[in-house]
């Protein structure tokens, strides 16, 4: 009994230390924030929330993915690693662009095209007021 | 010369046909969307794995009714569990074509736990109880949501190496979101949580938000009154049955009849208390509850003399007692693994891990404070947390 306690304590402590401030957080307050500017009905969230996630978690993944791929210092690159990574780039614009049209395009047929153009500028003012709020806590 | 350079370039069937194959190749080579060509990692399910790690001791009871045999040779009665449980999506199926997103979640779950009962009068006994099992929950992605459990496990009392009985819980619920504010669920559960095996209707409702105050009422698992207060905490007053059907050896002799080697113990206890969940990090959560133990029940059922009942609620026990209520201590920990797919403001998928999480596995009544929910908005954030959010040209 002793012994699971002391795991128990050794986890909180781990835990607490490492404890990340993912972008789960923020994607929460996002959530919240479009879902007050656009004003879904029940049914329509039903609909929306499945897809916009969907379209978030991709572009995510391809961020995440040009993120990492970038983090190898580029003096120890190779030229045909530098023409990958160029690579990698367009590509990664190219697929977002891709995606945006897609998602949209699926969104619109739940929302209509007003309520579009209110998410579109939902999702501008968040961004601003999280930039915002980190350069002032950062003054 | 012009009749062979023709030649050359007329195309007989068999080029023709390898043509048109290597046309095709090439066409779908280039239709396919950039996205899959780059290959990202995307998290392949809803549901996390996750690993609970749960402790309960209840308080002594003194056996007093002294006109009894049994009651004079156990003097006591007290109860230490601990409980060690997961689940882990094997495979989700998911239909994203039409603008209705509908999924499918199949689960591996697993249980493994150690019961003692402990009475004074008798030496301790260890009782085993384990088993692995599947979970199906499926989402239309219109208002409901179904939830199909099947749970074996094996039941042993190790300390004296006695035969082992295999057991089998079971649910099916359907779950209603009329809304944010309001679910209702009703279905069918087999489940040997109050003492026997019992076939009781589920009826469930929810008046509240998930992650705001909100009143939960899921007979016959829990009634909870929850407040989330602040980010990292939530707080909970809570009602909770504990209990089942255990393999016990009759090293004892509590049992005269048959030379039974063993027999069935019985108990169930419903616990009302304050719980509060602490959560540290997404991934790690531990909580600490307390409170009163009312409804205590004990009793012995004979194995032999119940064999003809083998789906039915076992009837022939030798001893029963209902003792007064106790102090009872309950805490543990839970820690959820991997990356999941977004679930924010999803009600149906939010409703699905609510269901999964109130529903514990193993035909146990735990709780694992709904650990793969997502987190409370929170405005305490950094750069390095938006950096996959917002693109450069943000800046």
């Amino acid at each position: 009994m002793k012994k699971i306690f002391y795991i128990f304590i050794l986890f909180c402590i781990n835990f607490s230390i490492k404890a990340q401030q993912g972008t789960e957080k923020i994607e929460a307050l996002r959530a919240d924030y479009i879902q007050k500017k656009i004003s879904l009905s029940s049914s329509e969230a039903t609909k929306f929330w499945p897809i916009y996630n969907e379209y978030n978690d991709k572009l995510k993944a391809l961020r995440k993915n040009l993120r990492q791929a970038n983090r190898k210092p580029i003096e120890n690159l190779t030229d045909k690693e530098c023409d990958e990574l160029y690579l990698l780039d367009i590509q990664t614009k190219q697929a977002e662009a891709e995606l945006y049209k897609s998602y949209r395009d699926k969104l619109k047929l739940i929302i209509g095209t007003k309520r579009m153009v209110l998410l579109h500028k939902a999702e501008n003012e968040f961004k601003k007021e999280i930039l915002k709020n980190i350069q002032d806590k950062s003054d | 010369m012009i009749k062979n350079l023709i030649k050359i370039f007329t195309f007989n069937k068999r080029k023709q046909v390898i043509c048109l194959v290597f046309f095709f190749c090439m066409l779908s080579f280039y239709s396919q969307p950039i996205f899959d060509s780059i290959k990202p990692k995307l998290p392949k399910h809803y549901f996390n794995t996750v690993i609970m790690v749960d402790g309960y001791k209840k308080g002594k009871n003194d056996l007093v009714d002294t006109n009894k045999l049994i009651t004079k040779k156990l003097k006591t009665y007290s109860i230490n569990q601990f409980n060690l449980s997961f689940y882990t999506p094997l495979y989700t199926k998911e239909d994203t074509n039409s603008l209705v997103h509908s999924n499918t979640h199949y689960l591996l779950t697993g249980n493994f736990m150690l019961f003692q009962p402990i009475f004074d009068g008798i030496a301790t006994h260890d009782i085993v109880r384990g088993g692995a099992g599947l979970r199906i929950i499926h989402n239309p992605g219109k208002k409901g949501i179904w939830f199909f459990d099947i749970a074996p496990y094996f039941i042993k009392d190790v300390s004296y190496n006695t035969e082992t009985s295999i057991r089998m819980a079971s649910s099916i619920i359907y779950s209603h979101n009329f809304n944010t504010f309001f679910n209702l669920r009703v279905g069918a559960i087999k489940t040997f949580l109050y003492g026997n095996r019992n076939y009781i209707p589920y009826f469930g409702f929810r008046i509240g938000k998930l992650d705001k105050l909100n009143f939960s009422f899921q007979f016959p698992r829990s009634i909870s009154i929850n407040l989330p207060a602040i980010n990292k905490f939530n707080f909970s007053i809570y009602t909770r049955t504990q209990g089942g059907i255990y393999n016990f050896s009759n090293q004892n002799n509590l049992y005269y009849l048959n030379n039974d080697k063993n027999f069935y113990f019985a108990r169930r206890e419903i616990n009302t208390g304050f719980r509060i969940d602490v959560r540290p990090s997404h991934n790690f959560l531990f909580y600490v509850a307390g409170g009163l133990s009312t409804g205590n029940y004990i009793a012995f059922y004979s194995r032999t003399k119940n064999e003809s009942n083998k789906l039915r609620s076992y009837k022939f026990y030798f001893y029963e007692n209902k003792l007064p209520a106790t102090l009872f201590v309950n805490a543990g920990f839970v820690i959820k693994l991997g990356k999941n797919k977004s679930v924010y403001n999803n009600v149906n998928l939010l409703d699905a891990i609510d269901l999964n999480n109130q529903n514990d596995v193993g035909d146990g009544n735990s709780f694992n404070g709904n650990i793969n929910l997502p987190q409370k908005p929170d405005k305490n954030y950094n750069l390095k947390s938006i950096e996959d959010l917002i693109d450069i040209n943000d800046y």
